[in-house]
């Protein structure tokens, strides 16, 4: 005779072994694959989008940067008769744009004059009557840009102001005197040099506002001239072909 | 691992490589490791829901949630990635009962035997699929899990030992006292019901 509890555990394993023989319905088994399959996606297409784009994006960065240095570098040399040219004009112009005050401004403004002269030198034996010209043309506009801002300024600034002008005007009259120069050529760069000549002057006969007549210890020094403990000040006064502004601006009165 | 899931064979499935494949998210591979072993994770589900439906809707969360873990998961081999299937699986079954023990007129609808279930028909009437859910939930956890190694996951002793690191008079042992236990418990339930 079989033991009821022996056949009910024999049944029981019974029932848990045919447990182990139903399966999910198809409509199940497609349902979760598919899914599953839609859950995986979202993450698979950014890469599969995403990659593409990088790897088109990083040539083209590299040729951005490749063009962009090669401008960066190019540009500061480059000639009137040059592509670049433009691009160094609005560099220069950003630059000056970017400056923090007037004196800074003049002294960009200058050294972008100087920088023109120095071509002016380099390109006066063979090089293009144009392009020569223009730089000659550019450096007159740059230098009377530049004396502009220095008279926003201090003293200090205008003293800057002189002393690069000295240095064009050097370049230039080193052209002028070693080369042998195409008459519009030769014209043009006398009028130049006249043009940086007459701006050092104007700079000299420009009056001393505030700053100097601040930091002068006594009312007097300055009228004194040469006793004031600006020396360049004093130069500049006793130098001035217009006493009453050079008087304008020290005197206390 | 081998089991009574002859399907589960055929093709053979190079879990490594379907691993890494999935890792890159790549979703055929995925579908192939669930195509391997949808079955027997929904054996376990059926075995401790009781309720063909509820397991078919907690066989979908607990792949999905095995996608979307994947990352964190370094198995490379079918028992490596069977023993973390079937640890997500346990985690959604404990989330389920949890759940219907809150929401008792729920559960009510869900557990009753269906007739409509074809497989039913060949357990007994007194062994339905929701009777024998509930007696397994009043074993050990040790004992629960021998019975269904043993007897709907299809492993042998042997299997069955190595699987629950217990040597095999263990697992003999724990296989008695839970076949008795679950006897004792349908026993009552019938003689409850009648």
């Amino acid at each position: 005779m079989i033991d009821p509890t022996d056949e009910l555990e024999a049944a029981v394993a019974k029932g848990l072994q045919q447990i182990g023989g139903i399966a999910p319905s198809p409509a199940t088994v497609h349902r979760i694959r598919m899914a599953l399959l839609r859950a995986a996606l979202p993450e698979a297409r950014p890469s599969r989008i995403w990659w593409p784009k990088l790897a088109a994006a990083v040539p083209l960065a590299v040729v951005l940067i490749v063009v962009g240095t090669l401008t960066a570098l190019a540009a500061p040399s480059a000639l009137p008769d040059s592509p670049l040219y433009g691009v160094r004009n609005a560099r220069e112009a950003l630059e000056i744009q970017l400056a923090g005050s007037p004196a800074e401004r003049a002294t960009l403004y200058v050294t972008f004059a100087q920088q023109r002269a120095d071509q002016v030198r380099r390109i006066a034996k063979g090089g293009s009557q144009t392009v020569i010209t223009s730089l000659l043309h550019d450096i007159t506009k740059r230098v009377d840009a530049a004396k502009d801002q220095a008279s926003k300024d201090g003293a200090a600034a205008r003293a800057t102001l002189q002393q690069s002008e000295g240095q064009i005007e050097a370049e230039l009259t080193e052209v002028q005197t070693s080369e042998t120069l195409p008459p519009a050529v030769e014209q043009q760069l006398d009028t130049t040099i006249q043009d940086v000549q007459s701006s050092e002057s104007t700079n000299a006969a420009e009056p001393s506002p505030a700053p100097e007549a601040t930091s002068a210890p006594a009312p007097t020094a300055s009228a004194e001239g040469s006793s004031s403990p600006e020396p360049t000040s004093s130069a500049q006064v006793t130098s001035s072909p217009d006493p009453t502004v050079a008087n304008s601006g020290n005197s206390p009165e | 691992m081998t089991g009574s899931f002859p399907d589960e064979s055929q093709p053979p499935v190079q879990y490594h490589e379907l691993l890494e494949r999935a890792r890159r998210r790549d979703a055929q591979a995925f579908a192939r490791l669930y195509d391997a072993t949808y079955r027997r994770v929904f054996a376990y589900l059926l075995a401790r829901l009781g309720a063909q439906t509820t397991a078919e809707d907690v066989l979908q969360e607990v792949y999905l949630a095995a996608l979307r873990g994947l990352d964190r998961f370094r198995g490379k081999t079918e028992g490596e990635f069977q023993a973390w299937i079937f640890k997500i699986a346990h985690a959604r079954v404990v989330d389920q009962l949890r759940s219907q023990y809150r929401r008792p007129e729920i559960h009510a609808g869900v557990l009753p035997v269906s007739d409509s279930l074809n497989p039913l028909d060949a357990i007994d009437q007194r062994l339905g699929l929701a009777e024998i859910a509930r007696a397994l939930s009043t074993l050990t956890e040790d004992q629960r899990n021998v019975v269904i190694n043993r007897f709907v996951l299809g492993f042998d002793l042997e299997e069955t030992s190595r699987l629950m690191r217990k040597n095999v008079g263990s697992v003999k042992a724990l296989q008695h006292r839970a076949l008795a236990s679950l006897a004792r418990v349908l026993r009552a339930s019938g003689e409850h019901n009648d």
